[in-house]
């Protein structure tokens, strides 16, 4: 199916520019893991559900200093778009990617990432109103967080990221590896939980750091903590009778956590950056293989296995990013 | 079918990266993620569309301690793998014809 039909009754009418009538005239700034997203164009509805979803990361507008990455918001008119049942369906955003634009249709939503000459967004939405909002606005944050990471050398990882208040570690894996248990159990002992589900890996002076974003799984969202943390090392999970730490070669780490990068390991204009970011995460870091009962005793084991980081260059990227 | 004449490539569906001497390659279609070995990273590298079946396995023979004939029979096998994979594709010709079975 050529891309779009599945959600748009018309897929050639996509919009070609970043045009249309706005839902309003508010906006919103968000600030995460050194980008500030502004969004503008809401209606008073949108921009209330924005502001208390993302409550913890409201920012002030870019200073220019930091990376600004703005998205517009449009209407879209609900009958541009199929209405099928949704029962048993795994919802998954159809893509067209581009050297310099991605093309993303879904429920209710059509968005453009633009490249050109720097990472900005379109989203035209067929609704103002929750629970659709919610998952339009929350769909589109996501991706747009994942470009901008990568444009920055860093990545949005599928993970769990606990931290012991001066150290992190990211665990990460297949759904159904441990995520959110391994989070729960690092809680019950006492430690931090970025995100049992998202986590931002970004190099700040040629040191990784993880950090939360506002995207969490089965533990829900953490509050409060705005915090990087340097990371100690990378695991992946998996349940199992005892717990171990066996090493994990850089290769299959590699290959591990290029599954886990989601959005951008399918854009082929920009899957290659995203190789050189976690080639430069899994050579600087240890990686393990973590099988992990249902207690927190492999708390000990991965302090122990704390190595520091081994500083290098930030790798350059190719892609036109920003 | 591969041959000793078949000229092959990286398929244009793939990304890839030598990191410690493995490919890790990456299927655009669905994000799907190959690790290769050393061998298997070797021939990826050195399938460029220019050499042929028979002096890629002529070159890396050379490195191998193994009977000259199984171990092209085994290249060509693994090459099948990889093209079966859409890891690898058979460089076409502006005419249309493929180089398979030349």
């Amino acid at each position: 199916m050529n891309f779009g039909g599945f959600f748009l009754k018309e897929p050639g009418r996509f919009p070609a520019e970043p045009m249309g009538v706005p839902w309003g005239e508010e906006v919103v700034d968000l600030a995460m893991s050194g980008s500030c997203f502004t969004f503008t164009g809401l209606s008073p509805r949108q921009a209330a559900y924005v502001r208390q979803r993302y409550g913890d990361f409201l920012g002030a507008p870019s200073d220019g200093d930091t990376p600004a990455v703005p998205t517009q918001l449009f209407r879209a008119a609900a009958e541009d778009f199929r209405s099928f049942a949704q029962r048993g369906w795994t919802y998954t955003l159809d893509r067209d990617y581009g050297p310099n634009r991605v093309r993303i249709a879904g429920l209710d939503l059509m968005a453009l990432l633009d490249w050109s000459p720097h990472l900005s967004a379109a989203l035209w939405s067929a609704t103002e109103t929750t629970p659709g909002f919610n998952l339009v606005f929350d769909n589109v944050f996501r991706m747009v967080s994942a470009y901008a990471l990568l444009a920055r050398g860093g990545v949005l990882l599928h993970s769990a990221g606990v931290s012991d208040g001066t150290w992190a570690w990211i665990g990460f894996g297949h759904s159904g590896a441990g995520k959110s248990t391994f989070s729960g159990l690092a809680l019950d002992a006492g430690q931090r939980v970025l995100s049992d589900d998202l986590n931002a890996l970004c190099r700040e002076d040629g040191l990784w750091l993880a950090q939360r974003v506002p995207f969490a799984g089965e533990l829900g969202p953490t509050h409060g903590d705005d915090r990087s943390y340097p990371l100690a090392g990378i695991c992946r999970l998996a349940k199992g009778p005892a717990h171990q730490l066996a090493p994990l070669a850089r290769p299959e780490a590699l290959a591990a956590l290029i599954g886990s990068a989601p959005y951008v390991n399918q854009d082929p204009y920009r899957v290659l950056d995203l190789m050189t970011s976690l080639e430069a995460l899994v050579r600087a870091l240890d990686c393990h293989d973590l099988t992990f009962r249902k207690d927190a005793g492999f708390w000990p084991l991965l302090a122990a296995a704390a190595r520091p980081q081994r500083l290098s260059p930030a790798p350059s990227l190719e892609a036109n990013h920003d | 079918m591969i041959e000793a004449a078949t000229l092959l490539k990286p398929s244009s569906a793939i990304r890839y990266r030598i990191i410690d001497g493995e490919a890790i390659v990456v299927q655009q279609t669905d994000a799907r993620v190959l690790n290769l070995n050393v061998l298997g990273s070797r021939i990826l590298t050195a399938l460029d569309g220019q050499t042929s079946v028979g002096d890629l396995v002529a070159r890396l023979a050379d490195d191998y301690e193994v009977d000259p004939e199984v171990f092209a029979a085994d290249v060509r096998r693994y090459l099948g793998e990889l093209e079966a994979a859409h890891v690898i594709e058979p460089v076409t010709t502006p005419a249309g014809g493929g180089a398979h079975g030349l």
